[in-house]
């Protein structure tokens, strides 16, 4: 799976995101027409035109986020090596490039299974909308663990496997703790 | 035999006459109160009559008490069972907050009117079933520095219309709950007059009945709720048994944010009205109005032109040039006689409402404690979750076999690691950074999207893929 994954570029997964992230906020006609209707903008075109930027605003702060993560997972990993001597051992040994398009990969489908269930809620059971919510950030904490797993760790080894995840995900947790709460 | 004959026509007469007496003594007085079971007479009359009845003014009082003096003509009561129009007519205040020059926010204090008829079913203890309607307008209200100029002849006269015929064709029906006739103020004002009405109510609600534009749109529609009920099967079984053509909710009712305080963080037009905060009490709510109910961005009042409730174009002169008079005219004899049918049913009515009532509310799935429940609960799973894998890959760690360091001994300084160029992208340069001491870099070089496949552990020159 990871050959296959790698044979896509990353610019490709980033347009995909944007446009999977721009189709789950159109179905979530509820959460998107909140910032339309408080200005009154209420049309198709405003509508997509929104859709639009929120995909792209949300997959462009994907990408930043991911630099960020790997960048203080980095740094952390190197930390908690503190007591191996050889630096070859001190950097995060997962590709940037794997990690960018792995998890990508999975923000993708996190946001397809958004749309989905925000779909099927809006309109079977529109009051369980914190419901769809939950969900949501539940699928994208299930796909960012999945992401980890599934990203090519053959330079991992086994001796490093339990630091290489903490320092990874010592940063994706204090961001996704915050998403959350805001 | 011919005494047989004569006993008998005589006891045809006697039956006849008695027939004719046992007649309720409503029909009696029938002819005068008729004019206003057309609802399309008492609509006209009262937009014409009161054309501004804007919230706070005498206007408004002008209003409410020609309202509450044709309810007690009636022979309807105010709720401590006084017959004097004045008693009718319940003055109350409210606040709400206004936006002006687009960003600064106040809070504005207003009065208004609510006029409320009880038609009392002589049993102690009975539920109330409340039809309501708002009835006051924004005429000559100025907000933000501009008069509104909306007179809701389509919006408000038209439901107080219909609410006027049902008030004059139940005044002689013998039910067994009570019934209100609710003709709500400041409604434009996030239901101002339903809020009154429902903190003011002591009595146990048996149901409600929401009328709002009714003669508005190309359809009438009719809304229960968010889910299923019993009284709206009920209901839409007395419909379509009576041949009445009043559209449901579409699969997509078109969901907009909720911008006026109600605990469903979203909304539509059958939420729109004072309807939704009787549902927020778990009163069976029936939302009667007219609209163009299509779904999704379909949805508009017609399809045949613009919007005019709420605006300056809501006037009796303009919403009769697009309706015209025989449409609305049909339309609003149409909600009256939908309601009056339901609430004649009496019994049947009241079972399916109380069956409604007794079905679990979901009211506890969008409360504030859900919604902080599910947030902060998320976000602790949330760190459980990576704690625990962090923790079970760090004892599979412990075990495992570890490289011979000694090879590398002389880059034991861990304060010398260079530092990298993290934010290169965004033409930072930092000097000195070509030292790293990762091996694997010769290797990769510049990692662009398309010679790296992944495979390579290249954790240098991260952002080099732009």
């Amino acid at each position: 799976m990871n050959k296959v994954i790698a044979k896509v570029p990353i610019w490709a997964y980033t347009l995909i995101l944007m446009a999977t992230c721009a189709v789950a906020s159109l179905f979530s006609s509820m959460a998107t027409s909140d910032l339309l209707v408080s200005y009154g903008l209420t049309s198709t075109a405003a509508t997509v035109l929104y859709v639009v930027l929120i995909g792209a605003a949300y997959g462009g702060i994907a990408r930043l986020l991911m630099r960020i993560v790997y960048s203080i997972g980095d740094r952390i990993f190197f930390r908690l090596m503190r007591t191996v001597p050889d630096y070859n051992f001190r950097r995060l040994p997962v590709s940037y490039n794997d990690f960018v398009r792995t998890v990508l990969f999975w923000l993708i489908i996190a946001k397809l299974i958004e749309a989905l269930f925000n779909t099927l809620l809006t309109y079977v059971y529109p009051v369980g909308y914190y419901l769809w919510q939950f969900v949501s950030a539940l699928s994208t904490l299930a796909c960012l663990i999945a992401a980890y797993f599934m990203m090519d760790r053959s330079y991992v080894p086994t001796w490093q496997s339990g630091k290489c995840f903490l320092a990874l995900a010592i940063p994706v947790g204090i961001i996704y703790v915050v998403s959350v709460i805001l | 035999m011919r005494r047989f004959l004569s006993i008998l026509l005589i006891a045809l007469l006697l039956t006849s006459l008695a027939t004719y007496f046992a007649m309720p003594v409503a029909s009696a007085d029938a002819g005068a109160i008729s004019v206003y079971q057309d609802a399309y007479l008492a609509f006209e009359h009262f937009a014409t009559q009161f054309p501004d009845r804007t919230v706070g003014t005498d206007y408004e009082l002008a209003a409410a008490n020609w309202l509450a003096q044709q309810l007690t003509s009636w022979g309807y009561t105010n709720k401590a069972g006084s017959t004097d129009a004045k008693d009718m007519y319940l003055p109350f205040s409210f606040t709400y907050q206004v936006t002006e020059n687009y960003y600064q926010s106040k809070s504005v204090t207003e009065h208004s009117y609510n006029v409320v008829a009880y038609k009392r079913c002589g049993v102690e203890g009975a539920p109330l079933l409340v039809i309501a309607a708002p009835y006051s307008n924004e005429k000559s209200y100025v907000l933000d520095g501009e008069t509104l100029q909306c007179e809701d002849a389509a919006y408000a006269a038209s439901s107080v219309g219909a609410l006027l015929s049902i008030a004059v064709k139940l005044h002689s029906a013998e039910l067994s709950f009570d019934v209100a006739f609710a003709f709500l103020g400041a409604e434009y004002f996030y239901a101002a007059g339903t809020k009154e009405f429902l903190s003011s109510n002591t009595q146990s609600l048996l149901g409600a009945i929401y009328l709002s534009e009714v003669g508005l749109g190309d359809n009438l529609n009719v809304y229960y709720d968010e889910v299923d009920t019993a009284h709206g099967a009920y209901i839409d079984r007395v419909f379509a048994k009576w041949g009445y053509d009043i559209a449901g909710k579409p699969f997509d009712p078109g969901y907009y944010a909720q911008v006026y305080g109600g605990d469903l963080p979203y909304a539509h037009v059958g939420i729109s009205g004072g309807n939704y905060f009787f549902m927020q009490q778990d009163v069976p709510t029936v939302h009667l109005f007219g609209y163009n109910w299509e779904g999704g961005n379909a949805s508009s009042e017609s399809a045949k032109h613009g919007d005019i409730a709420f605006t300056a174009d809501d006037n009796l002169d303009n919403f009769l040039r697009l309706y015209t008079e025989d449409a609305v005219r049909e339309r609003l004899n149409l909600a009256a006689d939908a309601v009056k049918v339901l609430v004649l049913s009496d019994g049947d009515l009241a079972a399916a409402l109380k069956e409604s009532k007794a079905q679990p509310s979901y009211h506890g799935l969008v409360s504030n404690a859900a919604y902080y429940g599910l947030k902060y609960g998320l976000a602790g799973l949330a760190l459980v979750v990576l704690a625990l894998i962090a923790v079970l890959l760090m004892r599979r760690s412990k075990g495992a076999a570890t490289p011979d360091f000694a090879v590398n001994s002389d880059q034991m300084d861990a304060e010398a690691r260079p530092r990298e160029d993290v934010f290169g992208e965004y033409g930072a340069t930092i000097e000195g950074d070509s030292g790293d001491v990762d091996a694997s870099d010769a290797s990769s070089g510049s990692d662009s999207d398309d010679n790296n496949t992944g495979n390579t552990p290249d954790t240098n020159d991260i952002f080099g893929e732009f």
